[in-house]
C-alpha cells in the first residue's frame, strides 16, 4: 500500500472523526439547567379552548420546589410553545411522566390529544393518564401545599414499585391510543383528586370507550378488572360485615362459546387469601362464601356498565376473534357486547389464617 | 481464506438491519389478518431464492458471479449486471434516506438531515474502501457490541403482548395468495431479498461453505415472526396499522423498572442503525466491485465517487412519499435480482457441471 493511500486513509479517518461532533446529537443542544422538565401535565378544555398546566420540579439547594404554569391556547403544542417562549428556559416535555385530564373535557373525548401525543415523539408513549375530578387550578394548588418538597408523589402514587394499589387503574397513553382504534380493547383509567389527610385521594377509575370518558368504576370493580386481566390484586384488603381477608394471589381461567350469535364467557377467578380481621368467630366456609359473593355482585356490576357504556374495558371480545369473520369484529361493541352472556365463578382459597389457629 | 461463520455473520445482520425497520409495517399494510402466511411465503422465497444462488456458485470452484457471467460472454455479462448495479445503487440511497429519516425522528430532531446521512454516507463509503475483509471483520465488532442488547430488546418486546390477536389464524382468503400482488408486500421484499446478493462477491478473496450459510438462513424466520407478529400482537392489526414503524414503537413502550435506563429502544436503534451501516458500505462495496470490472481504477475512487452522486440524490428526496415512491420503482429491479440472477447462476452452474468443468479451466 502506497504512502499516498495511507494519508488518504488518515484524511477520512479524521473528517469522519470530525463529523460526529456536529451529528452527535448535540445539535441546537441545550445544556440540562437551560432546560424544564415537566413531570406532569395536566389539561383542560373550556370552551374549545385548551388550557394547560405543568408541573415543573425545580431543584434548589437541598430540597425540590415546585413550580406550576399555566397557559392557554388552542393546540397543547401552541401552549406549550407559548409557555417556553416566556420562560427562561426550553420546556422539553421528554422526561413527562402523568398526563391528567380534566373529568370534563375526558367526558368531551381525548381523542385528539392523544393522538397527537402518539405522533410526536417527544412524549414518551409510555406516559400514564389519570382524570382529574376536580378543578386543575384547585387539584394542582392543593398539591403542591401538601407536598412542597417532593417533586415526585403524583408519580409514586401511580407506579407500580411505589405507591400504587390494585384499586387503582393503570394506562397509559399508547393503550388509550389502543382503546381508540381497536375493535375489542377498551381501558380504565384511574380517577383522582386532591385529598385531606392524603395528597392524593383515589375516586375509581373512568371507563374510556373510544377515547371518551363513558362512565366510571367503584376502586373495588377495578380490582375485579385488575384481577380479570391478570395483573395481581395482590395485597387488596377486603371489608366484609365479618371479616377482612388479603387477596394472596390470583388467577383466571375463561372459556368462551358462540352460539346462535351470542356469545358465552365463563371464567373461572381463583383467589387465594389470608385472613387479617375477624368479628366474632366465622367459619371459614362463610368467609368464603362471602367473598365469592362480594366479588361476583361486583363483577355483575362491572359487565353492567360495560354493557351500558359499549365499552369493552375487560377485552372480553378478544376471546371470540376466531369465533366472528373481521366485518363481525368491527362490530363488536355494537352488535355483540350487549348481548354477551357473562358467568364468573370465584373459587376462593383461604390459604392460611395468619399466625392465629382458627378459633 | 474459508470464513464461513463471518459470511454467514454478515448475512444474519444486514439482514437484521432491514428487517426491523420498514418490513413490519409493509406486512401490516399488506394484509389484515394470518400474517403468518405472508411472513412464510416470504421466507420460502428467500429461501429458493439464496439457496440455488449458493447452490450455483458452489459448482464454480470459487469464483464470483461477475467472473462467472464474464464467461458467458462480455454483453451477456452486462446486460446482466447492469440491472444490479442500479438495484445497488437505489438500494444505497433508500437505506441511507429512511434510516436518517428514522435517526431524525426518533432521536435527533433538531439535527438537519443532511448531517445524519452525510455521516451515514461517508461512515458507510469508508468501510468499503477498505474492502470485504474490513467488512466481515466489523460485522464480528457489531455482532459482539450491538448483539447484546439486540436480544434484550428482542425479548423485552414481549411484554404488553396480548396471545389473543394472534387469532383468527385461517381467515379473509389469505391462501388465495392475492396479497403476493400487493403493492406492500412487494415492497416488504426489501426486507426478504435485499442483501443476499453480496454471497456472490465475495469469492475468490473470501471462501465460505456454503451448509452452513443454509443453516443460517433458519435464524431468519424467527426474526421476520417477531418483526411483524410482536407488533400485531400488543396492538392488534387496526391499531399497529396506524403506526409509521410499529416495531420501534413497540420497543419504546418496553417497561423495564430495574435497568437504569428509562428508553432501551435507544439500544436497540443505535444497533439496528449499526447494522444498517454494515449494510450500505456492503452495498457500497458491491457497486464498486462492479464498476472496477468495467474500468479500472482505484477501489477508494470509485466508492468515494458513488457515495457522493448518492448523497447528493439522497438529499434531493425531498419526503416520505417520494422515497416510497423510489421503493416501489425498486421493488421491480429487486425482483429481477432476486430471480434472474440466482437462476441464471444456477443455470450456468449445470451446464458448467456437466461440461465436466474442464471447459473453463
Amino acid at each position: 500500500m502506497g504512502s499516498r493511500s495511507f494519508k488518504l486513509r488518515w484524511i477520512a479517518v479524521c473528517l469522519s472523526m470530525l463529523l460526529t461532533i456536529p451529528a452527535g446529537g448535540c445539535w441546537d443542544n441545550k445544556d440540562i439547567n437551560h432546560r424544564s422538565l415537566p413531570i406532569v401535565m395536566g389539561i383542560a378544555k373550556r370552551d374549545g379552548i385548551y388550557k394547560v398546566v405543568l408541573q415543573v420540579p425545580e431543584p434548589t439547594e437541598g430540597t425540590t420546589d415546585l413550580r406550576v404554569i399555566e397557559g392557554k391556547g388552542t393546540t397543547i403544542n401552541d401552549i406549550v410553545d407559548k409557555i417556553s417562549t416566556n420562560m427562561e428556559s426550553q420546556i422539553d416535555l421528554l422526561h413527562l411522566k402523568l398526563i391528567l385530564f380534566e373529568d370534563e373535557f375526558a367526558k368531551e373525548g381525548l381523542g385528539d390529544v392523544i393522538e397527537s401525543f402518539m405522533r410526536a415523539h417527544d412524549i414518551s408513549a409510555k406516559v400514564m393518564v389519570a382524570i382529574c375530578d376536580e378543578p386543575l387550578e384547585s387539584f394542582f394548588k392543593n398539591i403542591n401545599t401538601f407536598h412542597k418538597n417532593n417533586g415526585t408523589v403524583l408519580l409514586s402514587f401511580f407506579e407500580k414499585n411505589a405507591g400504587w394499589n390494585p384499586q387503582v387503574a393503570e394506562s397509559s397513553v399508547w393503550e388509550v391510543f389502543r382503546s381508540m382504534n381497536s375493535y375489542t380493547h377498551d381501558v380504565s383509567i384511574p380517577i383522582i383528586r386532591s385529598g385531606t389527610g392524603t395528597v392524593i385521594e383515589s375516586r375509581g377509575s373512568a371507563i374510556i370507550g373510544s377515547g371518551r370518558m363513558v362512565g366510571n368504576l367503584t376502586p373495588g370493580e377495578t380490582l375485579i378488572v385488575n384481577a380479570f386481566k391478570g395483573s395481581s390484586a395482590q395485597g387488596k384488603i377486603e371489608v366484609m360485615k365479618n371479616a377482612t381477608v388479603e387477596i394472596i394471589s390470583s388467577a383466571t381461567v375463561h372459556r368462551h362459546t358462540m352460539k346462535n350469535g351470542i356469545p358465552y364467557l365463563k371464567s373461572k377467578i381463583r383467589l387465594k387469601v389470608t385472613l387479617l380481621e375477624t368479628k366474632g368467630s366465622p367459619s371459614q366456609e362463610n368467609i368464603r362464601h362471602e367473598v365469592s359473593k362480594l366479588l361476583q355482585s361486583r363483577y355483575d356490576s362491572i359487565i353492567g356498565k360495560m354493557k351500558a357504556t359499549r365499552a369493552d374495558i375487560l377485552a372480553t371480545g378478544q376471546y371470540f376473534r376466531s369465533n366472528l369473520t373481521r366485518d363481525q369484529l368491527e362490530h363488536w361493541r355494537e352488535d355483540y357486547l350487549p348481548r354477551l352472556n357473562c358467568e364468573v365463578e370465584f373459587v376462593t382459597v383461604i390459604q392460611n389464617t395468619g399466625l392465629l389457629r382458627d378459633s | 481464506m474459508v470464513k464461513t461463520w463471518q459470511v454467514a455473520n454478515l448475512y444474519i445482520l444486514t439482514h437484521i438491519g432491514v428487517i426491523f425497520f420498514l418490513y413490519p409495517d409493509n406486512m401490516i399494510q399488506a394484509m389484515e389478518v394470518s400474517h403468518w402466511i405472508g411472513i412464510l411465503t416470504g421466507f420460502l422465497l428467500h429461501i429458493i431464492v439464496v439457496w440455488s444462488y449458493i447452490k450455483g456458485l458452489s459448482l464454480f470452484d470459487r469464483r464470483n458471479v461477475v467472473d462467472i457471467f464474464l464467461d458467458a460472454g462480455k454483453w451477456i455479462a452486462f446486460l446482466l449486471l447492469a440491472p444490479v448495479f442500479v438495484y445497488l445503487l437505489a438500494v444505497i440511497v433508500i437505506s441511507i434516506r429512511s434510516y436518517g429519516e428514522m435517526i431524525t425522528i426518533i432521536f435527533l430532531s433538531s439535527t438537519p438531515l443532511w448531517a445524519t446521512m452525510l455521516l451515514t454516507a461517508i461512515l458507510a463509503a469508508f468501510l468499503a474502501m477498505q474492502g470485504i475483509e474490513a467488512i466481515l471483520r466489523t460485522g464480528l465488532l457489531l455482532l459482539v457490541l450491538c448483539m447484546p442488547p439486540t436480544l434484550f430488546v428482542l425479548f423485552s418486546s414481549f411484554q404488553h403482548v396480548d396471545w389473543h390477536y394472534l387469532l383468527p389464524l385461517f381467515e379473509g382468503g389469505a391462501f388465495q395468495w392475492s396479497f403476493v400482488y400487493n403493492r406492500s408486500f412487494l415492497m416488504g421484499l426489501l426486507a426478504v431479498g435485499g442483501s443476499f446478493v453480496f454471497l456472490g462477491f465475495v469469492q475468490p478473496e473470501v471462501a465460505f461453505n456454503q451448509r452452513y450459510i443454509r443453516y443460517a438462513s433458519f435464524l431468519l424466520l424467527p426474526l421476520y415472526g417477531i418483526a411483524v407478529y410482536v407488533p400485531l400482537l400488543t396492538f392488534g392489526h387496526s391499531t399497529a396499522s396506524r403506526l409509521m414503524f410499529p416495531f420501534i414503537f413497540v420497543t419504546d413502550i418496553v417497561e423495564v423498572n430495574w435497568l437504569m435506563f428509562e428508553r432501551t429502544s435507544l439500544f436497540f436503534t443505535m444497533s439496528m442503525i449499526a447494522f444498517v451501516l454494515l449494510f450500505i458500505s456492503l452495498m457500497l462495496w458491491n457497486a464498486a466491485y462492479l464498476v472496477q470490472k468495467v474500468i479500472t481504477v482505484r477501489t477508494w475512487s470509485i466508492v468515494w465517487a458513488i457515495a457522493f452522486v448518492l448523497f447528493v440524490i439522497c438529499v434531493s428526496i425531498d419526503d416520505w412519499e417520494q422515497l416510497e415512491k423510489l421503493i416501489w420503482w425498486n421493488t421491480f429491479l429487486r425482483l429481477y435480482v432476486m430471480f434472474v440472477i440466482p437462476g441464471v447462476t444456477l443455470t450456468l452452474g449445470l451446464l458448467y457441471k456437466r461440461k465436466g468443468g474442464a471447459a473453463y479451466g
